[in-house]
């Protein structure tokens, strides 16, 4: 059965994998070609050279400032593929879903074959199972070398990569990529057998998917109470995910369920004294400026919390879809 | 012995309409029966019913005892069926498909379906997509011979083969039969090929069981009665009239009746199956074999 399974999707899985693992690879070639080209910027001392409207030193000045020009293009355009990796890594469950898990069962529905498949001498769940399995492991390798390039790919842009738990670098952070994508690969799978037909289920992953990951992503700031530190302005403990800010009563730790920020605010006699003066005009009535925020120290809870959602989820739909198999009416 | 198939007031309803109803009928082990209507009269439903992969909407269809759809490995292992369109995946080469069937069927007969590919000359190379549309359900049915199934449910076999295969596809069941004891259950509109194989016809009209009766019995019991016209009327020796074919002065009566009881001054001709057959399917209302005592399940 495995090799059935192996046989039938094989075209899919080694695309996959050479698209996946290609991905890593030229991820590791632009994050070396941006360092070496970030030091040999710091090295040159193009900074100064290229703030220069005229440069001073003949020729070999012109050429320098040539040199310094194309290298920071170059460095510019090497931050400038951050966003469209972060974005290829959150796209990849979908694809996935969509390429892989919406027509695994949809296809032989189509092509009638699962008459002939389901009446040789396998169990339509073991069918379905194997199945999946093979698509899994298959979808999972790639994934895994790619989730294993991610932290190094992350070093050559320091900048953008300040807090592992805030949205939009949680996601190319740990191994929730893994999760993500086994739960799309189920839903794929299960709105494939409940559709039947590839085209609807790939609309469906394509809509449920995101909506699903938003809301879940909605939901993080929630997974763990907020932490709270007073700061005045405004600023997080290095590597945290800001939330908000405002006044709050010294001691206390975020707001009363239900309030928002404005609940607190300090008597209108302190208004006179302008921004600094607001401060310790506050503090005289307990309150001080405080920002609620989670943790940097609470990456791998988040990680292991959204993991447990998506893995949960992906077991449910993987669940029904083994249910409608084996119950299969028409 | 026990039934092979055994299906209790089966029904299938697509949204409003039924695509079968009420069909009880018994296959007991060892029988090769035909399943003969027009179509969308349900034979298809009723074989994907037995084969487990369509859910009854009603009533209960049994293999060997257990109920079809179980999808154990070990009742799954024992029916072969080959579907009316013959689904394989194209883009396999046929030493693939036998790879599946290998890997696939704990009972496999690799050589038997070499063998058979070989006689029909089909490279083992070849891609499924390859093939015309004859020799793909020539692939179908070696893939469902060689599972070495203890029933067969062949959904129009002889559908798509030119009349020497057709030829050869009847020597093979009447082999196999004889061999292993399969029972058979086919769908076939060509109802005169089905005489030599089949001991038994079932026939569907109107999604419902009209008849099912041992071919023998039911010619035995049938006769064409050829006399002048106008005498039809009050016939004491006959159990019905089935049809009535009028020619100038002529008329032309199938009739079912007591063997041995013949009306004065008519002419008799033995009918073939196919003239029984499409006798009943022109006239649905003279069937209901289990008023005839033709018996459903009779062996």
């Amino acid at each position: 059965m495995i090799w059935l399974a192996w046989r039938r999707q094989r075209v899919q899985l080694v695309s996959w994998a050479v698209l996946v693992v290609g991905l890593g690879l030229w991820m590791l070639y632009t994050a070396f070609q941006h360092e070496a080209e970030g030091r040999e910027l710091a090295r040159v001392g193009c900074n100064g050279i290229l703030h220069r409207t005229i440069p001073t030193g003949g020729a070999a000045a012109v050429d320098l400032q040539l040199h310094c020009s194309q290298l920071q293009n170059s460095f510019d355009w090497g931050n400038g593929t951050v966003s469209l990796v972060v974005f290829l890594v959150a796209a990849l469950p979908v694809a996935i879903g969509a390429f892989l898990g919406a027509p695994l069962v949809a296809d032989e529905f189509r092509r009638r074959t699962h008459r002939m498949v389901w009446t040789q001498s396998v169990s339509r769940t073991r069918w379905l199972l194997t199945s999946v399995a093979v698509v899994v492991v298959g979808a999972v390798i790639p994934v895994a070398f790619l989730v294993a390039v991610l932290p190094r790919w992350k070093q050559a842009y320091p900048d953008r990569f300040s807090s592992g738990v805030a949205p939009g670098q949680f996601n190319v952070s740990g191994f929730d990529a893994l999760a993500y994508l086994l739960f799309a690969l189920a839903l794929g799978v299960l709105l494939g057998v409940l559709l039947r037909s590839s085209a609807p289920a790939v609309v469906g992953v394509l809509v449920l998917y995101p909506v699903t990951r938003w809301g879940v992503e909605g939901l993080r700031a929630h997974f763990l109470p907020a932490a709270t530190a007073a700061s005045p302005d405004g600023s997080v403990p290095a590597g945290g995910w800001y939330l908000g800010e405002g006044w709050l009563p010294i001691g206390r730790s975020g707001l009363p369920p239900g309030r928002s920020w404005g609940y607190y605010s300090p008597p209108a006699s302190c208004s006179g004294t302008g921004w600094q003066g607001s401060g310790p005009c506050a503090a005289t009535n307990g309150l001080h400026w405080a920002v609620t925020y989670q943790p940097a120290s609470r990456f791998w809870a988040f990680q292991g919390i959204e993991a447990f959602v998506f893995v949960g989820l992906a077991a449910l739909c993987l669940g029904a879809a083994v249910l409608l198999v084996r119950r299969w009416s028409r | 012995m026990s039934d092979a198939l055994a299906a209790v007031g089966l029904g299938k309803r697509y949204g409003t309409s039924w695509g079968l109803r009420d069909c009880t009928l018994a296959l007991p082990e060892g029988r090769v029966a035909a399943l003969v209507g027009p179509n969308g009269s349900g034979k298809s439903t009723l074989l994907r019913m037995a084969a487990g992969f369509v859910r009854p909407s009603t009533g209960t269809v049994t293999v060997f005892g257990e109920p079809a759809g179980l999808a154990n490995p070990a009742a799954l292992a024992r029916v072969g069926y080959l579907d009316q369109e013959r689904p394989l995946y194209r883009q396999f080469r046929i030493e693939e498909i036998l790879a599946l069937g290998r890997r696939l069927n704990p009972r496999w007969d690799d050589a038997g379906a070499r063998a058979a590919l070989a006689e029909l000359e089909i490279p083992l190379r070849k891609r499924v997509g390859q093939l015309s549309i004859g020799q793909r359900a020539q692939v179908a049915l070696v893939l469902c011979m060689a599972k070495r199934p203890d029933l067969l449910l062949l959904d129009e076999p002889v559908a798509a083969l030119d009349p020497l295969a057709r030829h050869r596809l009847m020597q093979v069941l009447m082999e196999t039969v004889a061999d292993r004891g399969t029972t058979v259950f086919l769908s076939s509109h060509v109802i005169s090929e089905l005489e030599a194989v089949c001991d038994h016809v079932v026939i569907l009209a109107g999604n419902r069981v009209q008849l099912t009766a041992g071919i023998e019995e039911l010619l035995a019991r049938h006769l064409i009665l050829i006399g002048p016209r106008g005498q039809e009327i009050g016939f004491p020796e006959v159990e019905a009239v089935i049809s009535a074919r009028h020619t100038g002065r002529q008329t032309m009566l199938l009739v079912r009746t007591v063997p041995d009881q013949v009306p004065e001054g008519w002419r008799v001709v033995e009918p073939s199956l196919e003239e029984v057959v499409l006798a009943y399917l022109a006239e649905p209302g003279a069937m209901l074999g289990t008023a005839l005592g033709l018996g459903e399940g009779a062996p």
